[in-house]
């Protein structure tokens, strides 16, 4: 953790220091910093998410749910690293593109958990 | 490993920028546009590997 800190505390004055000369090296020196830092909290979130598979296995859950639950986890993680990647460069407009995108993929993956609420809906009420 | 990727990125940045100065003043504008892309290749060159690890790790866990 304390590795994880000092990361980026090095990196945001790195940024700093570049930002007035050269704008385009602040970003890649942010960028490998979020990269950094994520490949370090890999090791914690395999762990993390084998013990939710096995709290999950207790449960008699169809096997479809627990995959769309974690790849829509991944889709939100993935549009927010590169939504805030790009504000931080100052595009907005292509930061909000990217979120927007993210939602859409995270609809169309629970389309079919939506749609089997419905149907077990319609078959209780007639 | 880690850290090091920084301050190469770091040291390339401002060497880039010094670069370009002296360049700028010598009076070779293009010059400096260069060196200013080669840099930023270079870092781009050394970043990539790592998103790629980064991306791949997160579809291997999320099972995407």
């Amino acid at each position: 953790m304390v590795k994880v800190v000092l990361i980026g505390l090095v990196a945001v004055f790195a940024v700093l220091l570049m930002k007035v000369g050269k704008p385009e090296f602040a970003m890649a020196v942010s960028l490998a910093a979020c990269v950094l830092i994520l490949l370090f909290a890999g090791g914690t979130l395999t762990s993390v998410i084998g013990e939710l598979k096995k709290l999950f296995s207790y449960i008699t859950l169809p096997e479809g749910y627990l995959k769309i639950l974690f790849k829509i986890l991944g889709v939100a993680y993935l549009a927010e690293f590169g939504s805030a990647l790009c504000k931080d460069a100052g595009q907005s407009a292509v930061s909000g593109q990217i979120e927007l995108v993210g939602k859409l993929t995270i609809l169309a993956i629970s389309m079919p958990v939506v749609t089997s609420l419905f149907e077990t809906i319609a078959r209780m009420t007639w | 490993m880690t850290i090091q990727l920084i301050f190469k990125i770091a040291a390339v940045g401002i060497l880039v920028s010094v670069i370009n100065q002296v360049l700028k003043h010598s009076g070779r504008e293009e010059h400096a546009f260069l060196v200013s892309l080669a840099g930023l290749l270079l870092v781009l060159m050394w970043i990539v590997p790592y998103i790629a690890e980064l991306f791949s790790t997160i579809m291997k866990l999320f099972e995407m």
